[in-house]
């Protein structure tokens, strides 16, 4: 912050100013500062909601904040890979099912924060059992890699941002108020550009997890090979919406007519020796 | 070489709008190496293009002031003709008889809030004693907001903000001649219309048994005033109007320029109704916006 120069009689400037401050300690639940040439752009590092698939990930992204803020919300883009939101793709926070212009003023940066975490549980969509199976798993093996992914832009790794988690009711009210801001707010993709971004191609702030993804992949081989399936598209950081392609089971297809046929030969056999004798 | 000094010197002040430019970039660009299936195309275009609308909108509403200098009632009589509303024509020059001069305020959802901050703030401008008890009420209103359960320090921010701006207007720290050129700073005005909103909500949800009959579609007041009445640009109704007002304590008077569209019939209508003496703000409502208008003397 210190090489620029903002308007500090300008409220907005003030309130981001202020918020900065009310945010400068990290909790056990989120942490969020500006980065140190831009005011207007903050990082933040986020638990995933306790209770859910997403316990025990620590996920990180950066708000973006338009120069109207707080008249106007704050967009975020989430940069660990997590299964549940997509990559380097803004996501803005309105009321449930209205513009984003029905973001409130006197919501901030924190309810911002707590709404996010309430929002990455969301119950199951109608959607094939199995899909659903496989995003699960998806997701909690990423909330378990996610401590070890690193932001270059803050430089710091994950597990090291956030106070450790303790019994303290504070973090546990802080949780339920998640949950329940989740159920009042919506976050929307916003409505423009960026679709799915392969993990490959997206901006080099990602780059530095796919080392860590690699270091992590073989025993998740192995946990996967186990059950055979499924493990292709498991394998997949990017899961967020496997299209029915990627994990309909055509093999079956295959194996079962193979096996009616295997089992009528066999009985065949088997009668003729029968009858013969 | 003056340009390439006018160059730099516009880069070194204006490091932030370049790390703008630059993070946009970065954004835009893995959006153009990803192919998307058709169908989000679509989708994608229809929502720019709405985007853009809105943007136009926006931008054209920005050509206006937020609050215009006073002028002439006359200016509104102008706008209509026989051709294009001999209707609206006839009541403005009813209008012109009685008032003099008005302030038009900028479309942007905001109108009434802001149309009604510029009448409280003239009269606390003439009025030393009228300044004094209008901030009283203003810093009663912190506490109250809170014993509502509204969210604690972003509305203790507004709050603050609103009544140290009302107090350096009464120790004439403000010089009164830029206080109303000030109401055009759009992040300033706008902040001091968050507290309006707040404290109008409040008066609705501290008597929320008297007002919820009056929702229709079958909201919780507490929803309403969320959505309708806290959320920025959203546009003042009935409730609004009462809630503010009655947060206030100040009465206003709206004159309305379509008939049928005050609640009573009538010309105007006064907030709380039944004044015994005639409101000294008085708003002009014409469908969908409110201006603010002057007495003649």
């Amino acid at each position: 912050m210190s090489g620029q120069q903002y308007n500090t009689k300008c409220a907005g400037v003030k309130r981001l100013m202020k918020e900065a401050m009310e945010l400068r300690e990290p909790t056990e639940m989120y942490y969020a500062q500006p980065l140190e040439d831009n005011l207007f752009e903050w990082h933040f590092t986020i638990r995933g909601t306790l209770g859910t698939d997403f316990d025990g990930g620590i996920y990180h992204g950066r708000i973006i904040f338009p120069p109207e803020y707080p008249m106007k919300p704050p967009n975020m883009i989430i940069l660990t890979p997590n299964g549940r939101f997509e990559l380097n793709r803004k996501i803005c926070l309105s009321i449930s099912g209205y513009h984003p212009e029905t973001w409130l003023p006197s919501w901030s940066i924190r309810t911002a924060l707590l709404a996010l975490i309430g929002f990455f549980y969301r119950p199951q969509e109608p959607e094939p059992w199995e899909v659903w199976n496989i995003r699960r798993q998806n997701a909690k093996r990423l909330a378990k890699i996610s401590a070890k992914w690193r932001c270059s832009v803050c430089d710091c790794t994950m597990k090291d941002v956030l106070l450790p988690l303790t019994d303290e009711n504070k973090t546990k009210d802080e949780n339920e108020e998640a949950t329940r801001l989740a159920a009042q707010l919506k976050f929307s993709d916003e409505a423009t550009k960026k679709k799915e971004i392969e993990e490959a191609t997206a901006s080099e702030e990602t780059t530095a997890i796919e080392d860590v993804a690699v270091e992590e992949s073989p025993p998740v081989v192995a946990e996967a090979a186990a059950t055979p399936p499924v493990a292709e598209p498991n394998l997949s950081p990017r899961l967020t919406r496997p299209r029915p392609s990627d994990t309909c089971d055509y093999s079956m297809f295959l194996i079962v007519p193979v096996c009616v046929v295997a089992l009528a030969i066999f009985m065949l056999l088997l009668s003729r020796r029968v009858l013969s004798s | 070489m003056g340009v390439v000094d006018g160059q730099s010197s516009q880069n070194v002040s204006e490091p932030g709008a370049q790390a703008d430019a630059s993070a946009d970039k970065k954004e835009e660009s893995p959006a153009a190496v990803v192919p998307d299936s058709s169908t989000d195309d679509f989708k994608d275009d229809e929502n720019q293009l709405q985007d853009q609308q809105l943007d136009q909108i926006e931008q054209e509403q920005k050509q206006l002031p937020l609050v215009s200098d006073k002028i002439p009632f006359d200016v509104i009589v102008m706008e209509y003709d026989s051709t294009n509303g001999p209707e609206f024509r006839k009541k403005a020059e009813e209008l012109a008889v009685v008032y003099s001069d008005v302030r038009q305020i900028r479309g942007d959802g905001n109108c009434f809030y802001r149309a009604v901050l510029v009448g409280v703030t003239e009269l606390i401008l003439k009025d030393h004693e009228e300044a004094r008890r209008f901030l009283t009420v203003c810093e009663g209103w912190v506490d109250r907001l809170l014993k509502l359960g509204f969210p604690d320090w972003t509305t203790t921010d507004f709050c603050d903000y609103f009544v140290s701006w009302v107090k350096s207007i009464i120790n004439k720290e403000l010089k009164p001649d830029q206080v109303i050129p000030g109401l055009n700073e759009d992040h300033h005005c706008n902040y001091l219309i968050i507290f309006l909103r707040l404290i109008s909500s409040g008066y609705l949800k501290e008597h929320t048994e008297e007002y919820e009959p009056f929702i229709d579609n079958g909201q919780s007041l507490s929803d309403y005033c969320c959505s309708e009445i806290e959320a920025m640009w959203k546009d003042v109704d009935h409730l609004g109007i009462t809630g503010l007002v009655s947060a206030l304590e100040r009465p206003i008077r709206v004159e309305y320029m379509d008939r049928s569209a005050a609640p009573n019939g009538g010309w105007h209508y006064d907030f709380p109704p039944e004044q015994a003496e005639a409101p000294k703000i008085v708003l002009l409502y014409r469908p969908g916006h409110y201006d603010l208008i002057y007495r003649k003397d």
